[in-house]
């Protein structure tokens, strides 16, 4: 069976890495006793898979990850014997049964939810607000991207989906809806830097916080663990 | 700690694997500070993934942190990036636990395992805001103690410790800590602290012995400066190891540490009797743990840890009595659950090979043999007791059940070697190259040469190491010839291996020289990439110190060695007779499997000779 787990990575558990939290992980699997699928070959690995990747030392309360079972458990009692086994700063927030031939978790992420904080030495709150709202109206904000061998320009604001800002004196706290996956990929750090750029200051990010992923059905953001509902006219169309 | 977690926290972004300096781990214990009266930080002057490899640590983290009335909290040197950062914001080294700077503990204790790690100490102390030397320390600062391997020659350090423990840290340390609680309670001074600590058996305070030297630089004698003391500080052992605290929630580390595994200690010590060897010397007796111990207490770590992988870690792990017995049960038990085991280390016999063959994937992993010597003449100098038949054949079987890569180690300048010597690692390694196993094939041999450092304790002690230029000679003698399709030559600079002689043999007057090296700028000295040798030389210039004196010189036999004050219960006479035989290429037996060759440990430890696998 394939269960599906929402995870929390607190403040204690920011500083690991992405490759490391799945060694932390695997391992509390191990402790917990659970009957965890392993893959074949001559290092057979336990069956775990993450979707996306998290930035060393920001936070998140919606990392997914999907357990291959060799044998059903209720998911009451794995949940309870996961948590037990868990890490300081890794919580287990919620988990479910998903179809076992259910696509990877990684592929299917779109979007994710993003909290970012920065400060703005020196900056009113007004200020902020106005030159924040400049930067969204625009109708392409270019940014240099830069892969392993060629660096190329891209046009971001088709990715940001939403945007809110709280601004305070000195700083704000961002509210971020990104594009992130294979349908395009953005990361906060980036409209951030965009903005400071754009606004001409200096900025600098104190806080990044992932609040959700989402995976994109019919037009429709809903969360890896809520069953995607088929559209009355979907059925026809497709 | 408020402010130092908020700098932190900024710091960390910017570091290269931030979470060397976070802690956190799965069985990291975190003690209420205020509720405990004594505490000790575990320094390893080394970073994060070496020290976490560490055995030896683990097992003191769980000794300290088993008493209620102690807690222990780590501390490994900051790789460069972090020492910038933590230097640039005025933050003090501090402790994974909690977080206190160094300077807030009572006891800040390191262990040595390695020379070339000697400046990091310094470092670290420094970092931490602790005076250098012991003698700049004053009332509030933390008494700062050293134990390991390297303790049982600790003098070129001496200056900066205020004590060293020779000897098993978990039967000592015990008693330090009580002493230190009782001495916290009566607010006692500084000096009535270390009175009482030199006292304990098997603790040296240097401070308490002077040094006098000849005109021709060599020791005259090294004498207590008080009453009270003792002439010569014998190391501790733990006489019943069948029954020693063992760490069954040993700290879990996030990152990928060098030995990222169960770690099941089979046995203290090692009888081999290699000449070469000072952990087979200072570890001495073998004790064996019974094998239902050993298979409990691998069930709790498996249980504890969540680890995929047992190693087997002693000496030499094939020695144990029940070895076949335990690696069956061990694969049977465990092999199912996706759970490896995993011999470090083999000899050179069809047994090994076999065992091997229990728990390695064949196609994947390679194995490593260690000839130490290129011709059988030498390897009875050394007392490395395998013969190139042997060798052969292992390979052969080994190749045949389907192994196709092989390591072979080699030490270079070893004691009366000459070239045919040197030119017998290349002639041994194309043998095993152009072996024809039946049904399978040799793709890779790997030939790794290092360079000989004599160690105290030995019977080499006073053999001195064979001159750089002519090592990398010899070095450039086997790379030279080692070319081949399947052959492959890993070698050591002789620079590196220079330093270790140095500080392995070297005296009180050494620390200058350490010390103005690390000013200088050394530290991480064991990474290549921050070897610094053209510093070095410039600071053993600069303290007027001739470092072949200490590395290349042969002591003669009647000499006082800086380190004779220090006896790890091996009698200095067995050495003597040891190097004897050597020189004349005879070989002496295994003690624990054929008969005792008196080397003094059982009796002056007050240890029952034992043989192997015989019950108590
Ligand atoms: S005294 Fe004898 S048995 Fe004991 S360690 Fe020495 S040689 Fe071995």
């Amino acid at each position: 069976m394939r269960i599906r787990v929402k995870l929390a990575k607190d403040e204690a558990a920011r500083f690991i890495s992405h490759l490391d939290l799945a060694g932390a992980v695997e391992k509390a699997v191990r402790r917990a006793g659970l009957p965890i699928a392993y893959s074949e070959g001559f290092t057979p690995r336990p069956k775990i898979a993450f979707a996306s990747a998290l930035a060393l030392g920001a936070t998140s309360t919606a990392e997914y990850a999907d357990f291959e079972l060799r044998e059903r458990l209720p998911i009451a009692e794995f949940v309870r014997r996961l948590r037990a086994q868990l890490p300081e700063g890794l919580r287990l927030l919620a988990a479910r049964e998903v179809a076992a031939g259910a696509p990877a978790l990684m592929a299917e992420i779109d979007a994710a939810g993003w909290e970012v904080a920065a400060r703005l030495p020196g900056r009113r709150a007004a200020e902020v607000a106005r030159a924040w709202e400049e930067f969204l109206a625009r109708e392409r904000i270019y940014i240099c991207k830069e892969t392993k061998h060629k660096r190329r320009d891209l046009d971001i604001r088709p990715l940001i989906l939403k945007a809110r800002l709280v601004p305070c004196d000195e700083g704000g706290t961002w509210d971020l809806l990104l594009r992130s996956g294979s349908s395009g990929n953005l990361r906060p750090e980036e409209v951030l830097t965009a903005f400071f750029a754009a606004a001409g200051w200096e900025g600098k990010i104190e806080r990044i916080h992932r609040t959700g992923l989402y995976i994109e059905r019919w037009g429709e953001l809903m969360t890896p663990l809520v069953e995607p509902r088929v559209p009355e006219e979907a059925g026809e169309s497709e | 700690m408020a402010q130092l977690l908020k700098t932190l926290e900024e710091i960390l972004p910017r570091v290269e694997k931030p979470a060397r300096y976070w802690g956190g781990e799965w069985n990291q214990v975190k003690k209420d500070w205020q509720a405990v009266p004594i505490h000790m930080a575990l320094c390893f002057p080394d970073i994060y993934e070496v020290g976490m490899s560490h055995l030896g640590s683990k097992i003191l983290y769980h000794v300290v942190n088993a008493r209620s009335d102690a807690l222990m909290e780590r501390v490994y040197a900051p790789w460069v990036d972090m020492e910038k950062e933590l230097r640039a914001a005025d933050l003090p080294l501090f402790s994974l636990e909690t977080k206190t700077p160094l300077a807030g503990f009572d006891l800040v204790g390191f262990t040595l395992q390695y020379e070339m790690t000697y400046t990091n100490v310094l470092n670290m102390l420094d970092l931490a805001g602790i005076p250098l030397r012991a003698a700049e320390r004053g009332e509030g600062d933390p008494f700062v103690l050293a134990g390991g391997p390297c303790a049982f020659n600790p003098e070129p350090l001496a200056p900066f410790l205020d004590f060293v423990v020779l000897g098993e840290g978990e039967e000592v340390l015990g008693e330090i800590l009580d002493l230190a609680r009782d001495w916290k309670a009566r607010r006692g001074a500084r000096a009535d602290f270390l009175t009482a600590v030199a006292a304990v058996p098997g603790v040296y305070v240097p401070a308490f012995y002077d040094v006098a030297y000849r005109l021709d630089g060599t020791v005259a004698a090294v004498r207590p400066n008080r009453p009270g003391v003792p002439e010569r500080v014998r190391k501790r052992v733990v006489r019943d190891f069948d029954k020693v605290t063992f760490p069954e929630r040993p700290v879990v580390p996030f990152l990928d540490v060098v030995h990222d595994r169960v770690m099941l200690e089979l046995f203290r010590g090692c009888a081999r009797g290699c000449r070469f060897c000072q952990a087979g010397m200072i570890y001495r007796p073998v004790r064996e743990k019974d094998m239902a111990t050993l298979l409990a207490q691998a069930e709790k770590l498996l249980k504890n840890t969540g680890y995929g992988e047992i190693s087997l870690a002693s000496l030499s792990s094939l020695d144990y009595s029940h070895i076949a017995e335990l690696i069956d049960a061990l694969v049977n038990q465990y092999g199912t659950e996706g759970v490896r085991v995993s011999l470090p280390s083999l000899r050179a016999d069809s047994f090994a090979v076999e065992q091997a063959r229990k728990v390695h994937e064949v196609r994947r992993s390679s194995l490593t043999f260690a000839p130490e010597a290129g011709s059988q003449r030498l390897r009875n100098v050394i007392n490395k007791n395998v013969t190139e038949g042997d060798l052969l054949a292992t390979v052969e079987t080994a190749a045949e059940a389907g192994w196709n890569a092989f390591k072979l180690y080699f030490m270079l300048g070893l004691p009366t070697e000459t070239d045919d010597d040197v030119l017998g690692i290349v002639e041994l390694a194309r043998k095993v190259a152009n072996l024809k196993p039946q049904g399978g094939r040799i793709t890779r041999v790997t030939v790794s040469t290092s360079n000989f450092v004599p160690k105290p304790h030995t019977p080499f002690q006073w053999e001195g190491q064979v001159e750089r230029e002519e090592l990398r000679r010899r070095q450039l003698l086997v790379h030279e010839r080692l070319k081949g399709k399947r052959l492959e030559h890993r070698w050591h600079e002789p620079e590196q291996s220079f330093l270790e002689a140095v500080f392995s043999k070297g005296d009180r007057r050494t620390a200058a020289a350490l010390e103005r090296a690390w000013r200088l700028g050394c530290r991480l000295d064991g990474w290549s990439e921050h070897f610094r040798f053209d510093l070095w030389q410039q600071a053993f210039q600069e303290t007027g110190l001739d470092p072949t004196f200490y590395a290349n010189r042969k002591p003669a036999a009647g000499e006082t060695l800086p380190w004779d004050h220090l006896d790890p219960g091996v009698s200095k006479e067995f050495l003597l007779q040891e190097r004897e035989r050597a020189l004349s290429g005879e070989r002496t037996p295994d003690c624990s499997r054929e008969r005792c060759s008196a080397c003094g440990v059982c009796p002056a430890l007050d240890i029952p000779i034992r043989r192997r696998g015989e019950t108590k």
